[in-house]
């Protein structure tokens, strides 16, 4: 059905391109085509105003500006005809419609606008009935070629999970996998488009920088799936979650025409706007205007609700499959063995002698290949999936193999529980509605507003367990017996707190999977161990340091951890302007069902620089509480001492 | 694949919002040399995968696209991208007699659905002989095709050895 569509559609299917007043003679078509005829398209064109028309801006990707002036989100020439297409829709329309008309008998096709912008011209040809006007097609070998070569049977869109430990995979990413008709099952081989930055620097602040503000390009590019499952499921140890997504042939269709007109041009890569997830949508928009865009992207494209947008979309059916990483598919393995075999399979994993392997003569045959195959999956952790390992850890990788390979039992594939959606965790967008109360009795209010996305006490489902990750997260408190006072009415209104960033990221230590625990944080607002309550009484905050956890399951599931984290401080606040201070914390999250969440910490201060009133010691204790009440909405409450001061809160968090 | 997570938190506390390394992601080929499946192309294949918050691929790979290259048409070369970079989970797969990397390596070897269980059989039981340390991928597949082209099964019914 599809290779028929496409053959139809572009027109190579010479049968079903009717002609009137074809001359006897042997002239080709192309040859016959009269820049009468072509004068009479591009007078239609005009009088239709095709440049106005909506798919026309989502094709050449044109955004409207407050003044009415439109500017091509494309950065590429190659992606316009007209020299000032980026910023002309109706020149950038009629070159097209000229270009794709003329030299038609090109020695170049690749080059002819017909074949760069296949798109563009099947809804040209749809709207001026190029095919019944006779207008004869441009062969495209290289676009044919690639349409064959990528006829899925199946389109997915494909997000891996988000990775704390590398900034710019915090929030996920996305990229879209085309299943082929011939091989639907073998999806390793599926071809995938995705969208990346090309960096032109390892400088780390360079590239934080001009990755956020678009100094790399970006681009599409083609792989297979077996590629990115290498990256992300085994280097990264992120789970892949795969929407399946129902399309006719006909949308398709458009998606790879309009791939193919996308890889014409780069985009200037933001990280927070217009990035991976952002510019995979781009290949929907053509066969889904109503992707609520708005809604979901609001400021800024965090890939997770690219998937709500699809899941949004009217028409759209999303299916989706899990994918477990390395590491889960190791724990998995580990935890079928018992303590004995788990020694064996960590000597394995761990040793280089030949006579590890006598340890396994003891064992069952089938425990013996229960043993290898943690084993491997523990060495595999352990050394890497670099090609370049040294001889002496390919060999003993082919070791483990071989006594494996010598067992001859075959295994069973892997049967791991998938965790929650990513889509069913609570929205990306926090405001919280609060009341307060300090110690002198004192009430007040406050507003929280967080862009995104997710802190230790929200609930967890379809986020990394144990994580915390917040920016642009604001805290206003409103003092209403200030509103009144005649000294410092400002302060009725204050900057509780502004964090940039916040991040926390506690992974439990158990056998095999030790690593550490951290926390930082980048926060500009009230220093509340001073007890006071006014605009100066604020400091800039950069804070963190490493610790550890550990989780048991008593009752429903607990987590413990200890910090140890360094704070640097600046500002009016402090009669220093400043003050340093390392502390050693504590803390527990419970679980108690899935509904509500304890948060317990308890920390030491001390002030190596700057302490105030001659006191570098001091006592911080938080408690909170988390009670969901459904998917976006909870009660949260929060007890607060820190030095002299303690507080109270009780609100209602809204999420979005 | 342990990762030093303070080194990332570190870069972190210095830069506001983002630290560097780790992928936004590859800098791949252009969509026009992707060609998989029937028609078999090259793609820039990867020089190794994270081994740290800092070692990340991306400063492996060049970035641009002069690695690419322009589909060939010959089916080997799939097999060949394919076994250069899943060398170790296929070895993995044929150990274990079974797995997603062995099947998709059987279908890329032409071989049809019916025969894919002899083709697992094979590679476990001739796992030893197969799978040496001394020979890079790319021999492994020649030799792995050679063997398939003495059994009489399976070189009938696998079409691109």
């Amino acid at each position: 059905m599809l290779p028929t569509l496409l053959l139809i559609s572009l027109g190579i299917a010479a049968s079903d391109v009717s002609r009137p007043e074809t001359p006897p003679e042997s002239a080709t078509s192309a040859e016959v085509f009269q820049s009468e005829e072509i004068e009479a398209l591009m007078e239609a064109a005009s009088k239709a105003e095709l440049w106005n028309a909506p798919m026309w801006h989502r094709l050449v990707r044109y955004r409207e500006s407050i003044f009415g002036s439109y500017e091509s989100e494309a950065d590429g020439a190659g992606f316009f005809v007209a020299p000032n297409g980026k910023t002309e829709p109706k020149a950038e329309l009629l070159a097209d419609l000229r270009a794709m008309l003329t030299d038609l008998h090109t020695d170049n096709p690749t080059e002819h606008p017909q074949c760069r912008f296949p798109a563009r011209f099947r809804w040209l040809g749809e709207q001026l009935g190029l095919v019944s006007r006779g207008v004869p097609p441009v062969y495209c070998p290289e676009l044919v070629k690639y349409l064959h070569t990528m006829r899925p049977s199946k389109v997915v869109l494909v997000m891996a999970s988000a990775y704390l430990n590398a900034p710019p995979s915090m929030y996920g990413h996305t990229f879209l996998r085309f299943d082929h008709a011939d091989h639907p099952d073998a999806l390793m081989l599926s071809n995938i488009i995705n969208y990346a930055a090309n960096p032109t620097t390892h400088n780390p602040i360079l590239y934080s920088v001009m990755g956020m503000f678009g100094g790399f390009e970006g681009r599409f590019s083609g792989m297979p799936y077996y590629v990115k499952i290498r990256e992300y499921s085994d280097g990264e140890a992120r789970d892949l979650w795969e929407y399946e997504l129902t399309l006719s042939a006909d949308q398709v269709d458009w998606i790879l025409r309009y791939s193919w007109e996308l890889d014409q041009t780069h985009f200037d890569y933001f990280f927070f706007t217009e990035n991976c997830s952002y510019h995979v949508l781009d290949l929907f928009d053509p066969i889904l205007p109503d992707l609520p865009k708005d809604e979901h992207l609001w400021w800024v494209t965090i890939p997770i609700e690219t998937i709500r947008a699809l899941e949004d979309t009217p028409g759209v059916d999303l299916k989706s499959t899990f994918r477990p990483s390395h590491v889960r598919k190791m724990a998995h393995r580990r935890n079928r063995l018992n303590s004995e075999e788990l020694d064996i399979a960590t000597h394995i994993a761990q040793g280089e002698r030949d006579t590890d392997f006598e340890l396994l003569a003891e064992l069952e045959p089938e425990r013996r290949a229960l043993v290898l195959e943690a084993a491997y999956d523990y060495f595999k952790y352990e050394t890497g999936f670099s090609d370049k390992a040294p001889k002496k850890v390919q060999q003993r990788e082919m070791s483990i193999l071989r006594e494996r390979g010598r067992l001859g039992i075959k295994s069973e594939p892997l049967d791991i529980a998938a965790p929650e959606n990513p889509e069913t965790g609570h929205g990306s967008a926090r405001m919280g509605l609060v009341a307060g109360m300090r110690n002198d009795g004192r009430v007040f209010q406050e507003l929280w507003l967080r862009r995104s996305y997710h802190d230790l006490l929200d609930r967890p489902a379809g986020f990394i367990p144990n994580s915390q990750l917040e920016m642009l997260a604001l805290k206003l408190r409103v003092q209403p017996h200030l509103f009144t006072d005649e000294t410092h009415p400002q302060d009725a209104i204050l900057l509780e707190r502004f964090d940039l960033m916040r991040v926390a990221s506690f992974l439990p230590m158990q056998p095999w999977v030790g690593n550490l625990s951290w926390r930082a944080l980048l926060r500009y607002g009230r220093v509340e161990d001073l007890g006071c309550q006014t605009w100066s009484c604020t400091a800039a905050t950069l804070e963190g340091g490493p610790g550890i956890a550990f989780e048991t399951r008593l009752f429903h599931r607990e987590l413990y951890y200890s910090l140890l984290e360094t704070h640097l401080s600046a500002g009016p606040a402090f009669p220093d302007n400043g003050r340093i201070s390392f502390s050693g914390s504590a803390g527990l999250i419970l679980d108690l069902g899935n509904s509500l969440r304890v948060h317990g910490e308890v920390a030491g201060h001390y002030d190596v620089a700057g302490a105030v009133d001659n006191q570098p010691t001091r006592l911080r204790v938080e408690l909170g509480a988390n009670l969901v009440l459904s998917q976006n909405i909870a009660v949260r409450l929060l007890a607060t001492h820190h030095r002299d001061t303690q507080e109270a809160f009780a609100g209602l968090m809204l999420y979005d | 694949m342990k990762k030093l997570a303070f080194s990332a938190a570190l870069v972190a506390l210095l830069i506001p919002g983002i630290a560097s390394a780790a992928p936004y992601g590859m800098a791949g080929c252009g969509l026009g040399s992707l060609v998989f499946g029937d028609d078999a192309g090259m793609i820039q294949l990867l020089a190794g995968t994270t081994n740290g918050s800092f070692g990340s691929q991306t400063f492996g790979i060049t970035s641009g696209t002069s690695n690419c290259v322009e589909a060939s048409g010959s089916a080997s070369i799939d097999q060949k991208a394919f076994i250069k970079v899943n060398y170790a989970n296929l070895v993995r797969d044929a150990a274990e007699g079974q797995g997603e990397y062995l099947s998709a390596f059987a279908t890329l070897l032409g071989c049809h659905a019916t025969v894919h269980a002899d083709f697992f059989s094979l590679t476990q039981t001739q796992h030893e002989a197969i799978f040496t340390p001394e020979l890079a991928p790319t021999e492994t597949l020649t030799k792995i095709k050679g063997i398939m082209a003495k059994d009489q099964l399976l070189a009938s019914q696998c079409k691109r050895i």
